[in-house]
């Protein structure tokens, strides 16, 4: 069964920031709170509903996303598992690219 | 001599104490009422004080070096010499949010080193609309100034958005300016590039502008970052302005990309090594970045606003370079004599 996580009403409609000690809503505390539950609890798809932000910046969405990879997933593993749902092509476009482009550490 | 018991001698460190409490109670007394909002003020009291002028045009567009060697002067008495100064502002006549942000910056980071408020001087001899505009800004409220002027009634087609300060990633700093420049402008329709381009300047000061081991030619207030906006209704024209007091672009770029990546990338564009070009080289290399690196596109974020808008401009003041680049795909360089003491961004857009 798949399930939706909608940012804005989830965790903040102002997501800004790479690591915690940037600010209160960055990328990483998104990351480790929210998405990584989420997507080892989901048994269908994750959709990560990105629709409703004031905006976002490339470093919540690197490292919220991207940082992925450099944890505990594979490219492979969030294209089966993960759906990213926003109006903006482009956002959903640039999440893929730090998903697909990212080196694993 | 009459020998005194335990108890005496007790009454009289009493007795003492409080005639010696009296005594500084009285000259503290004297240096309150001279310093009193009710004692109005008509000039410098002591000797020893440094007056410092403003220019007459405090704008980096029509009056960079004039700006910037009044910003050099007051930086070395405050900051180096840290001599008793005070600020002129009678001879000010123009003022554009740049410089102005710049100013309330600069008297910012005096007024928390200092450790005291500070006080307006002379503020019926200020041109009428240079108070207007300062006050609009929130010059005053930044500063916590004791004696602000009173609110006066503003021009219809210009406004001015208050400045703001922190020192994190603050998402909510950033829509709250969005808010107050839609009071003037209405409505944004490229609002996440707005949000986007300013909370990654705020991420860019709080990773790279204050690095531990940098060499800063003044003292900085470590991350911290300020910002203001204004809007021109009859012009429909809104000018967003991002200022931090870091070590400059062209001084970081070097701990995200290699010395022989970024001389590669200024001889792709044919430029020669100056702060000018580096802030060029530093777009240039956040534009290429997106498939080999996780990192750098936070000047690709800032550019996007304007990309996004029907016609705009972004400029961006750091080291001793200015780099400008419109909507059209343009791109200008300019190097300054006077470095400005940190980076500045600035919107113009016409949405």
């Amino acid at each position: 069964m798949s399930r939706t996580l909608k940012v804005s009403r989830e965790f903040s409609a102002e997501p800004a920031g790479r690591f915690r000690t940037d600010g209160p809503n960055s990328g990483e505390r998104f990351r480790e709170e929210l998405l990584i539950p989420a997507l080892k609890k989901v048994e269908g798809k994750l959709v990560v509903d990105m629709n409703d932000l004031e905006g976002y910046g490339s470093s919540f969405l690197e490292e919220a996303f991207g940082g992925l990879i450099r944890s505990e997933f594979t490219p492979k593993q969030l294209h089966d598992k993960l759906e990213i749902l926003a109006d903006d092509p482009a956002l959903a476009q640039e999440v893929w690219s730090y998903i697909d482009n990212n080196r694993s550490r | 001599m009459k020998r005194l018991s335990a108890d005496q001698k007790r009454r009289q460190l009493i007795h003492a104490k409080k005639l010696e409490r009296r005594r500084l109670g009285a000259r503290r007394g004297k240096r309150r009422r001279r310093f009193s909002p009710r004692t109005p003020y008509d000039g410098p009291k002591t000797r020893d004080q440094i007056k410092i002028d403003l220019p007459a045009v405090l704008s980096l567009e029509d009056n960079y070096d004039g700006v910037m060697a009044f910003f050099q002067r007051f930086r070395y008495a405050a900051l180096i010499d840290k001599k008793k100064i005070y600020v002129d502002f009678r001879l000010l006549r123009k003022v554009h949010s740049n410089a102005a942000l710049m100013l309330a910056a600069e008297l910012d980071r005096w007024r928390r080193f200092r450790g005291i408020p500070l006080r307006a001087r002379q503020l019926e001899q200020w041109q009428p609309e240079v108070r207007r505009l300062l006050n609009e800004m929130g010059l005053f409220e930044l500063l916590d100034v004791a004696n602000k002027p009173r609110p006066a009634k503003s021009q219809a087609d210009l406004n001015y958005i208050k400045f703001q300060t922190h020192n994190l990633v603050e998402g909510n700093l950033a829509t709250q300016l969005r808010f107050a420049l839609e009071e003037h402008a209405g409505k944004i329709t490229t609002k996440q590039f707005l949000f986007g381009g300013l909370t990654e300047a705020m991420t860019n000061v709080v990773h790279h502008a204050y690095p531990d081991d940098g060499e800063f030619a003044y003292p900085p207030i470590r991350n911290q970052w300020w910002m203001a906006g204004s809007v021109n209704s009859s012009e429909k024209r809104l000018t967003v302005i991002f200022f931090d007091h870091g070590v400059g672009i062209p001084t970081t770029l070097p701990a995200t990309y290699t010395l022989e990546k970024i001389k590669e990338v200024l001889s792709t564009l044919g430029l020669i090594d100056t702060d000018a070009s580096r802030i060029k080289a530093a777009m240039e290399l956040g534009r290429t970045a997106t498939r080999q690196q996780n990192r750098g596109r936070g000047l690709l974020n800032i550019r996007r606003f304007v990309d996004k808008s029907r016609k705009g401009q972004l400029k961006i003041f750091s080291g001793h370079g200015e780099y400008a680049y419109s909507s059209d795909g343009q791109e200008k360089t300019t190097t300054h004599k006077i470095p400005i003491g940190g980076t500045l961004i600035q919107w113009t857009i016409y949405p």
